[in-house]
């Protein structure tokens, strides 16, 4: 057409690698800001529900690294949650290490066991994969529920929090342990970002798509997959930490396939489509819980008809209709 | 030297001998085709070579170097990239973002696990450039699912072609293509640099007698002939044992 459009045609960035980080980075610094003011607008009991909505938000957007990004269903997270808890209980309450070092051991562990776990779970993939994941946390489950030294199927209670007196701040109060979750939080879900956006976590999501073809160009694809696995055990394991100080008590339950069941139902209502939806989906699971468990103890029942709800509605979960509405919006 | 080097290959699926002792030898920069009647075993045969099945018997060479029974990830670093007769495609993907896959796939970058894609200007670039030489300039944008079935199977020629192979499988890259398509794909595999050895699997005969130096005629698990098209064309063997009943 004009002269200068043959010169012009190709910008040098592309525009998909842009406008699909802008809106999650802003929405990520925005929400953190929310959630920052949080506790000068909301009562004490709202500031309490928060930090169980984070940690379990930190869980849910880890385990859609592997449902949304690398197409497995895994029926067993709850061993990474359960081993945060119990990783942190056994250092802490048995061997009477500090807290913060007790922490950091137990991520590194977790990065073990998960690679450990890893390696032979993604021999498989599908129902198989879904399968042994399960076996593997039931597994694990029975152990903690048969180890009297960790209080059995009673479970244990006196998890620590981090000492951090020399600084003037009193973890076991509402509000400051609030704000170290939310900081724990905003930290893991930038480390999740960034890696499941770089070339390397880029192969995952070729990995969803089409296996073989990935392979056939060239991706080890085993790596990406161990190392996503890896990942998101941390992230899971660190939220297990973290929902065993906050209730300072760690019990079998935490890794039980419940546990795992609920965290894919969190995901699949806030959208596995998007990096945060899963987020989301902790809001509206803690939501449905305290609104209906004032009404009737069977609120999983209802979470389930909302949960129907939201699939059959959004098709890609709440997170996705609000993606449609916002588009719908836009356009007018 | 030669680019590739098969010997002996034999492969059964049950009591069905699908690779029969298959002895080829491919000299750098030769464009070889191979034709058969369907379910001669040529798909086979590629997926022996680029590490998808292990052969029950024999041996590939690649530049001298056995390849046999070597993961299909390792033998596309040492330069031997296919395209599928099925289209295999990241179809959530756009267009853009399966050739930087594809790009990246033999990049350093691939082990970055912390940057940014768009901090890798060659591969961007290149996947960019890529797009131009097939013709999918115009697309990078689409998802690659939501492509025409031509455009599908210039995405997958695509794919091969990136970062530029040492050898090149291509199975059966014109199979439902338009004439329009077949000469935009005729043209732009005799555009490739001539250094490139290319197996062309095909049921286009034009296409094939156009673009190979020589062909090898596989039937039923086993090369029938090798010769020039000239020489595969006036076989009466090759008439008898393909042409004839492919051709009726
Ligand atoms: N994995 C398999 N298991 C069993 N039989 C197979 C398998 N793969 C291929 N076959 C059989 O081997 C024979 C050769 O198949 P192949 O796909 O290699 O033929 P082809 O020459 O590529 O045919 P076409 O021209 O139709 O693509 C066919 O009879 C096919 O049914
Ligand atoms: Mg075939």
């Amino acid at each position: 057409m004009t002269a200068g459009s043959a010169e012009g045609r190709v910008p040098p960035v592309p525009a998909s690698a842009r406008s699909e980080r802008l809106p999650v980075v802003a929405a990520l610094a925005v929400a953190l800001a929310l959630l920052a003011a949080l506790p000068f607008v909301a009562s004490d009991y709202l500031v309490v529900l928060g930090t169980e909505i984070l940690i379990l938000a930190l869980f849910a957007v880890s385990t859609n690294l592997l449902l949304g990004y690398m197409g497995y269903v895994s029926l067993g997270q709850a061993a990474y949650f359960g081993f945060g808890a119990y990783g942190l209980a056994a250092l802490t309450l048995l061997w009477e290490w500090p807290t913060v070092p007790a922490m950091l051991v137990t991520l590194a562990g977790s990065a073990v066991f998960a690679i450990a776990l890893g390696s032979l779970c993604l021999r498989t993939s599908g129902v198989r994969f879904l399968l042994i994941t399960l076996a593997f946390s039931q597994m694990l489950y029975a152990v903690l529920v048969r180890t009297p030294q960790m209080g059995g199927d009673n479970g244990i209670v006196g998890i620590p929090r981090p000492e951090l007196d020399a600084w003037g701040i009193d973890l076991w109060a509402t509000v400051p342990f609030y704000y170290y979750v939310l900081v724990l939080f905003g930290l893991t879900l930038l480390i999740l970002y960034r890696f499941i956006k770089s070339p390397f976590g880029s192969v995952i999501v070729a990995v969803r798509e089409n296996e073989m073809r990935a392979r056939a160009l060239g991706y080890e694809v085993w790596a990406n997959k161990l190392a996503c696995l890896t990942v998101a055990g941390m992230a899971a394991a660190l939220a297990g930490m973290l929902q065993a100080q906050n209730l300072s008590f760690a019990s079998p339950e935490l890794a039980s396939w419940r546990v795992s069941a609920e965290v894919l139902l969190m995901v699949i209502i806030g959208g596995w489509r998007s990096f945060l939806g899963p987020a989301i989906g902790a809001l509206v699971f803690i939501a449905i819980r305290e609104g209906l468990s004032v009404v009737t103890e069977h609120y999983l029942l209802f979470f389930g008809l909302f949960f129907m709800a939201a699939v059959a509605l959004f098709r890609e979960g709440v997170s996705g209709g609000l993606d449609a509405v916002l588009a719908k919006v836009r356009r007018r | 030297m030669s680019a590739l080097v098969v010997a002996g290959l034999r492969k059964t699926f049950g009591a069905l001998r699908v690779t029969d002792g298959i002895d080829l030898a491919v000299p750098e920069g030769e464009r070889r085709g191979i034709i058969g009647p369907n379910g001669a075993g040529k798909t086979t045969f590629f997926n022996i070579i680029s590490g998808w099945l292990p052969p029950d018997a024999g041996r590939v060479e690649v530049f001298g170097r056995d390849i046999t029974r070597l993961p299909p990830a390792h033998i596309a670093h040492l330069g031997v990239r296919r395209s599928f007769q099925k289209s295999a495609l990241f179809d959530a993907l756009s267009v853009e973002e399966n050739l930087r896959l594809a790009v990246q796939a033999t990049d350093p970058s691939r082990f970055d696990a912390w940057g940014r894609i768009g901090r890798h200007r060659r591969v961007l670039e290149a996947a960019r450039s890529l797009a131009e030489r097939v013709g999918l300039a115009d697309e990078l944008g689409r998802r690659a699912g939501e492509l025409s079935y031509g455009r599908k199977r210039q995405l997958e020629i695509a794919l091969a072609l990136a970062e530029k192979p040492r050898i090149l499988l291509l199975d059966e890259p014109a199979a439902g293509a338009s004439p329009y398509e077949r000469r935009l794909l005729a043209d732009l595999l005799r555009d490739l640099p001539r250094d490139i050895t290319i197996m062309l699997v095909e049921h286009d005969l034009d296409l094939v007698f156009n673009l190979c130096d020589r062909i090898s005629v596989l039937v039923r698990g086993s090369v029938l002939m090798t010769g020039t098209p000239e020489e595969v064309g006036a076989s009466g063997e090759v008439q008898a044992a393909y042409l004839g009943t492919a051709h009726a």
